[in-house]
């Protein structure tokens, strides 16, 4: 399942691609003109996007353009679909920087083909997909999550753990690894490259660890955190990130490149409010951001509709608190591998699932 | 589904004159494109989500009306994605059994355009220029190249020509 956006200024033709995309077991995203379609393409991040030329306004090519400019979309596979179909139009629909083209009227047989066969290429030459596991909350167990679900996500494919927390992260120790090394390798300026930097786990799960010590020099600029993200990127399908818990604009760039975020929170005030503020800070980024309520403790836990009300957002995933993990974390066993049946594994399938699709189950 | 071309009332259409390109979308749900281009007690042919564009930058969008008219004593030529919607009602429908396509070279400003005619019978060229009525010519399997820019070419599979913009008439005889 691949999720599609359509920028069209003909509703007839948005409704028609809507129902044709859907029956594929397509998502659709719609949008009815240029600048509409260009925030959609960076606020829902589609895996493809259909773009009609002759809209009022901003022109399919210029909104071709601005999507090939922009590092967030500059990859993002997109087909022209005009009634202009002349070859001086296809010229420029490739010029402009579409992977494809066709002219209405379209037969749908020959629609879905061009389509599969982008979606094929795209995904050829496509990265694996960015996750962020973030709380702005410590001690709310962001690395237990990142941990069990990067572990359950490599059942799926090829998945990279990237600890990146600035204070000796944990997610080594989760795992039961002793990294000799680590990013921190790369901000002294070792020659050295992020492939030699990726640790295997003996689950097939590979980790970039951080450093032993907390970080005391400069980190990573907004453009080597990039560069760092998108190495891991073309080597795993999926690259879960324990995000380290501020929001520099390095880490804004994080959240840039992710194509899900993984807000964890409390249920307690402390952290409901954490997460209100978070959510509020992050405004931009809310139709990407998934809220997992991760229970700290055994006491009480409001009712999940109460705290749907209070974060005036649906809530993806409640992770009950789980009396086995606290020996897990000892002995350096996680759960996903030790003792999958637990609440907690459970609760973390789910997100796993609305990660990789239904096909999953 | 059926593989059916998913098209409406709506003609996709390409109007040539005085060197712009203008690419619109004809309501066809009253009456076809080639009857109102025919039609003699009609001066306009009104088009909706008008494109234009200069023929030396075709590709360029340069300006868009939700709504136009286009002079039709004006414009130079038509070209359609299907040869049907470039026929009369009469020619669409029709039952000729000696039809026969003529292939032909047509110049007029801007433009050479190379297609064929549809005509009953034995082809004369004179009788057919001079004796006919009609304002215009509809040609099957069009290509109309730019004579400012000769790389560029513009398809249909149908297109109504103004006879009275017409420069020079030819047949396109095949080596």
């Amino acid at each position: 399942m691949a999720r599609v956006l359509i920028v069209d200024d003909n509703v007839d033709m948005l409704e028609m691609l809507r129902v044709m995309l859907q029956r594929m077991g397509h998502e659709v995203i719609l949008s009815a003109d240029g600048k509409d379609g260009l925030t959609k393409a960076v606020t829902e991040m589609p895996d493809l996007a259909i773009v009609d030329v002759m809209m009022p306004g901003l022109s399919g090519y210029d909104v071709v353009r601005q999507l090939r400019a922009d590092r967030r979309t500059a990859n993002l596979a997109i087909m022209i679909l005009t009634a202009r179909g002349q070859p001086v139009d296809r010229m420029a629909a490739l010029e402009a920087g579409a992977d494809d083209y066709m002219a209405k009227p379209v037969k749908p047989a020959e629609l879905l083909q061009h389509l599969e066969q982008l979606l094929e290429h795209g995904s050829q030459k496509a990265s694996g997909k960015i996750f962020s596991v973030f709380s702005l909350r410590g001690g709310i167990g962001t690395t237990t999550v990142a941990v069990n679900l990067a572990l359950l996500l490599r059942l799926a494919g090829e998945t990279t753990l990237a600890d990146l927390s600035l204070n000796a992260g944990h997610c080594a120790l989760a795992l039961g690894m002793r990294p000799e090394r680590h990013w921190g390798l790369l901000l002294e300026g070792q020659e050295v490259t992020v492939e030699k930097l990726l640790l295997p786990h003996p689950s097939g799960l590979k980790l970039l660890a951080t450093p032993p010590l907390p970080v005391r020099a400069a980190w990573f600029s907004e453009d080597e955190v990039q560069a760092l993200l998108e190495k891991l990127a073309a080597q795993a399908e999926y690259v879960i990130v324990d995000t380290p818990p501020v929001l520099s604009p390095e880490i804004l760039r994080i959240l840039d490149l992710a194509y899900g975020i993984f807000l964890i929170s409390g249920d307690d005030p402390p952290g409901l409010q954490t997460t209100l503020a978070t959510l509020q800070v992050l405004q931009d980024y809310r139709s990407r951001i998934s809220v997992v309520i991760n229970a700290p403790s055994p006491a009480p836990h409001p009712p999940l509709e109460a705290l749907q009300k209070v974060l005036k957002m649906p809530i993806a995933s409640e992770i009950p608190f789980d009396p086995a993990q606290v020996p897990a974390l000892r002995r350096s066993a996680p759960l996903a591998l030790s003792q999958p049946e637990t609440p907690l594994v459970a609760a973390l399938k789910q997100l796993a699932i609305q990660i990789i699709g239904p096909q999953a189950k | 589904m059926a593989d059916k071309a998913v098209t409406t009332n709506w003609v996709s259409a390409e109007f040539f004159a005085g060197g712009y390109r203008i690419s619109g979308m004809y309501d066809a749900r009253h009456r076809l494109l080639g009857d109102i281009i025919y039609d003699k007690s009609v001066s306009l042919v009104l088009v909706n989500e008008v494109y234009i564009s200069p023929i030396g930058r075709p590709a360029e969008i340069g300006t868009h009306y939700t709504n136009a008219a286009c002079i039709k004593a004006n414009l130079h030529f038509l070209l359609t994605l299907e040869e049907d919607d470039a026929l009369r009602r009469d020619q669409r429908y029709g039952n000729y059994k000696l039809m026969q396509l003529v292939p032909v070279v047509i110049t007029v400003p801007f433009f050479e355009i190379t297609g064929a005619i549809r005509i009953i019978g034995r082809f004369e060229l004179v009788p057919f220029l001079s004796l006919q009525t009609e304002s215009y010519i509809t040609l099957a399997n069009v290509t109309a190249r730019s004579a400012v820019h000769p790389d560029v070419s513009f398809h249909g599979g149908g297109a109504i020509v103004n006879r009275n913009q017409i420069i020079s008439f030819g047949l396109n005889q095949q080596p």
